[in-house]
């Protein structure tokens, strides 16, 4: 009996070091499923490789909150930053925190334009009763993680009028597991055409390109706003108008 | 036997996600982004779909239990079939066009005539945007005309090689000068100024002045 015990105990340390690495090596292969909810897949007419913001100057604002960690809010910041600038426009960017000043208040230049925005999430949820199950049949049975998040989009002029205000809602979801990542990858592989793969970074890459394309456009359109209520005043030399029709045939 | 309890247990959890209407492993990321999907409480949800949707219960405080519904519908007009500007315009006119009548109600007086047009690449989409402010005028109680003021063909050519902001003060001038527009009408002139912007602008002229809204 106790040579067995003997014998036996290392076989069961053994399986479970293999699954062990199994389930940590099978929780790295995660598939990422991106769906826009509201706004993020409207169309977008503006070319962002364009030069859309020449002499315009821009105050980036990413307000951090609960769900938007400091951090992130700077990583954010300093992306768009480097979006509108690659479009021509001189940036300036701030996370402001508690007990700071703004830029806006001190700047002796006022910006043309300041966007604030704020990230929040709607929704969560992770099935417990699938975490558990996924652990038992070492990640072949997947786990799931279902978020919602909420970006908050505020375009004002220097004189704090508020040109465009926009929400757009992205969700995720998480798929961790190595049996849902091998029958994603054979069918990223063999199956689905290139836009349509799951595997890999491609959930990150098209919220990305939906986002900043999104932004881009609120942008625009924030900056033709203000020169129509402002009359036309600066100089627009990119300004193309249709044609006037003075009675729009029905 | 535990494993296939636990199976058991997780089963309605993977039967919520068969039914998710706007993800599917076979579904191509061009379908998913043909869906309209909000997320709303489960007692909005129970609202408008009772059918579907549980009555939350009132013993589940909605803090202690983070419970919400995915609501999808499939778009009208898929992604691509109309051009990009043409889609983000009409796809939100009925906003445009319902913030726009109500900032030019409380420009005019309670009994201003208005007459409305629009100004788009397009004549189909600006009709479009003309019938839908007209309507919206209408139904938010102002006197509104079917006719449009219109120029002579002199004025026309003149006001081709003005400037955007010109055209409209110009043309706004010479529909009073020409009694186009009377002493208590007002023409609503809805327009995009910029190719490459996806919204609406209008101005209103009144008694020869013309005025931006937005």
């Amino acid at each position: 009996m106790n040579g067995s015990f003997t014998t036996a105990a290392p076989l069961p340390r053994g399986i479970a070091l293999c699954a062990l690495s199994l389930v940590v090596l099978a929780s790295s292969g995660c598939v990422t499923v991106y769906q826009p909810l509201v706004a993020l897949q409207r169309p977008v007419v503006v070319d962002p490789r364009l030069p859309n913001f020449e002499h315009t100057r821009v105050l980036l604002r990413c307000i951090p909150g609960d769900d938007f960690p400091a951090s992130d809010a700077e990583v954010l910041c300093r992306k768009l930053g480097t979006l509108f600038r690659n479009q021509g426009a001189t940036v300036e960017s701030e996370v402001p925190r508690n007990g700071r000043g703004s830029r806006l208040d001190d700047a002796a230049e006022k910006p043309d334009l300041v966007l604030d925005v704020r990230s929040r999430r709607l929704h969560y949820d992770d099935h417990p009763i699938l975490t558990v199950l996924s652990a038992l049949t070492l990640t072949l049975v997947p786990t799931i993680v279902d978020e919602s998040f909420e970006q908050a989009v505020a375009i004002r002029d220097a004189g704090g009028m508020l040109l465009v205000n926009d929400v757009m809602q992205a969700r995720f979801v998480r798929y961790s597991g190595v049996g849902v990542w091998s029958v994603n990858a054979v069918l990223d592989l063999l199956v689905r055409p290139d836009e349509d793969d799951l595997t890999g970074d491609t959930a990150s890459e098209d919220f990305s390109r939906d986002f900043y394309a999104q932004v881009s456009q609120l942008m625009v359109n924030a900056r033709i706003r203000s020169k129509v209520l402002h009359g036309f005043d600066e100089p627009a030399p990119d300004v193309l108008l249709p044609d006037l029709q003075l009675s729009s045939p029905p | 036997m535990e494993t296939f309890i636990i199976f058991l247990m997780a089963l309605p959890s993977l039967a919520d996600r068969a039914g998710d209407p706007s993800l599917n492993a076979f579904r191509s990321k061009a379908e998913a982004r043909n869906m309209e999907c909000t997320r709303v409480s489960q007692a909005q949800a129970h609202e408008r779909f009772p059918g579907q949707v549980p009555e939350p219960s009132p013993r589940v405080s909605s803090n202690l239990m983070d419970i919400d519904a995915l609501v999808c519908t499939p778009r009208i007009v898929r992604v691509g079939e109309r051009p990009a500007r043409d889609e983000a315009i009409l796809s939100s006119l009925s906003q445009s066009v319902s913030d726009i009548a109500q900032v030019a109600g409380a420009v005019g007086d309670p009994d201003t005539l208005w007459h409305v047009d629009a100004f788009y690449p397009d004549p189909r989409v600006a009709h479009k945007i003309a019938v839908a402010a007209r309507t919206h005028l209408v139904e938010t109680g102002h006197l509104v005309s079917d006719r449009v003021p219109l120029l002579a063909a002199g004025d026309l050519l003149v006001m081709r090689d003005l400037p955007e902001r010109k055209r409209f003060e110009l043309a706004c001038a010479r529909f009073f000068a020409e009694h186009a527009l009377g002493e208590h009408e007002a023409f609503l002139g809805i327009t995009v100024v910029d190719p490459r912007e996806t919204q609406l602008h209008a101005g209103v002229c009144q008694k020869g002045v013309w005025q931006w809204l937005r």
